[in-house]
């Protein structure tokens, strides 16, 4: 078991999201970073889409009641166990009583989110088949909340004997994309796109947006030169899902995020492709982003990137345990 | 020494890859496996790595030497991170990770063999180096 003890503003148990339920109005929720839920996952032996916590905001504390394996990913958050400092994207072995303590993000690229996986994964109930906090519905993950101080969490497999003291190489670094040192996102034009002035597209693509304060799980309000229709434009609600970049009247737009809810009715501008959600998940506020416009193969390749290297994380993983024949 | 099940993991990888032949050495055993008329065989010859395991060793100055625990591409530092986990006449304290070798996405940590002083890197930054291969000198205390 683990003990909260942080005042945990916005901590959420997830999973890699909520799928085929979006017909009955509930959307996916599931980690901000999927990636690193499931590298993190592996790194124990879980199954890759096992729930984790997602930690936004920080300094968070929590106590280990019994011996648990557990890894560390997404944001370098300058953990320590006791007072060992850990080391990103990790796995490690907690024993009965340690102190996890996470400080504020840091590292070559600053990340928002840190992810912690336990042995065998966060045990609470599935709901509609998923274990992630569905926040606007007030179920799934633990009560259907946040976490707060003196929560108990119970992990799957505390148990489990499980090979811990190694890393990755984070998939920020593995998978680099940038341009001019700021978070690049590869974006896919919607429905409305061509309904936008030509200099509006132009701009889009070419300026940088500003990712404000009024940017959390449910949807990033982003800044920069408006975007204006070539008419103006009144749609009926219609299904959307995380990615969407919505316009809105005011001309900044917005980008669906986890939590968002399964319908709207802006005009869609584009939408950013599924293998860059854990990027710009990622992306802290107050920092920069530029977009980059794709095609569906690309879109399809760049996926197929990311599987291919989550199954090389895990072959390697696989080939380090058996190799290492349990000495550890 | 490798067990049987472990020959014939090995062996399983090396068919899976493609692989005709295969020589694996560590610091007590030479195993080749190889494909073709004779059945998939380990050969293992005692003698032949004069490597000493890793950990430290006792030199004539006192000092000793932090070894790769595996193979794989010498790091000083995380790659996440623009600082060394440790800098020469650092004083660190037994199974503090000192270093780093990437394999592939993996990394694994180098330790401190002991409480001790760290001294003179043997490695350089982004070398391949093999197991048991001198990474630092090493002040015991």
């Amino acid at each position: 078991m683990i003990e909260i003890l942080s005042n945990a503003a916005l901590a959420t148990v997830q999973d890699l999201g909520r799928s085929g339920s979006l017909r009955f109005g509930v959307g996916t929720a599931g980690m901000m970073d999927n990636l690193a839920l499931a590298a993190g996952n592996l790194m124990l032996g879980n199954e890759a889409g096992a729930a984790g916590i997602e930690i936004p905001v920080f300094p968070f504390r929590l106590r280990f009641d019994v011996d648990c394996a557990f890894a560390l990913t997404g944001a370098d958050c300058a953990a320590r166990l006791d007072d060992v400092p850990l080391l990103p994207w990790w796995s490690h072995q907690a024993h009965a009583g340690q102190l996890l303590e996470l400080g504020l993000p840091q590292g070559v690229q600053r990340a928002s989110r840190a992810v912690l996986c336990l042995a065998g994964g966060v045990d609470v109930p599935q709901v509609l088949g998923s274990r992630s906090t569905q926040l606007r519905g007030a179920f799934g993950g633990h009560e259907g909340r946040a976490l707060r101080r003196g929560d108990v969490l119970r992990a799957e497999a505390p148990g489990r004997a499980c090979r811990t003291g190694f890393g990755l190489v984070p998939p920020a670094i593995a998978l680099p994309l940038a341009l001019d040192g700021g978070t690049v996102i590869r974006v896919l034009p919607a429905a409305e796109y061509l309904a936008f002035t030509p200099e509006s597209r132009a701009a889009f693509w070419q300026r940088g947006w500003k990712i404000t304060p009024q940017s959390d799980r449910y949807g990033f309000r982003l800044e920069g030169e408006a975007l204006r229709p070539i008419a103006p434009m009144e749609m009926r609600s219609h299904g959307i899902v995380p990615g969407v970049i919505q316009v809105p009247h005011s001309g900044q737009p917005i980008i669906q995020m986890r939590d968002a809810q399964p319908s709207g009715g802006y005009p869609k501008f584009g939408t950013v492709i599924e293998a860059d959600l854990w990027r710009l998940g990622q992306a802290p506020i107050g920092s920069r982003i530029r977009f980059v416009e794709v095609g569906w193969d690309e879109a399809l390749a760049a996926q197929n990137e990311v599987e291919a290297w989550l199954r090389k994380v895990e072959r390697m993983i696989d080939l380090h345990g058996s190799a290492s024949g349990g000495r550890a | 020494m490798k067990t049987p099940q472990e020959i014939r993991q090995i062996a399983a990888w090396m068919s899976a890859a493609g692989l005709g032949a295969l020589e694996l050495r560590t610091p007590d055993e030479r195993i080749l496996l190889g494909k073709g008329g004779e059945p998939v065989a380990p050969r293992a010859t005692p003698d032949v790595a004069r490597r000493p395991p890793p950990g430290p060793h006792a030199s004539a100055a006192g000092t000793t030497t932090v070894r790769a625990p595996s193979l794989g591409i010498f790091l000083r530092g995380h790659p996440g991170r623009a600082t060394a986990l440790a800098e020469p006449g650092m004083r660190v304290s037994k199974g503090q990770p000192v270093a780093l070798l990437q394999i592939g996405p993996l990394l694994l940590p180098v330790p401190a063999p002991a409480d001790g002083r760290l001294l003179a890197p043997r490695a350089a930054e982004g070398d391949a180096v093999g197991y048991g291969e001198p990474l630092f000198d090493f002040q015991q205390q």
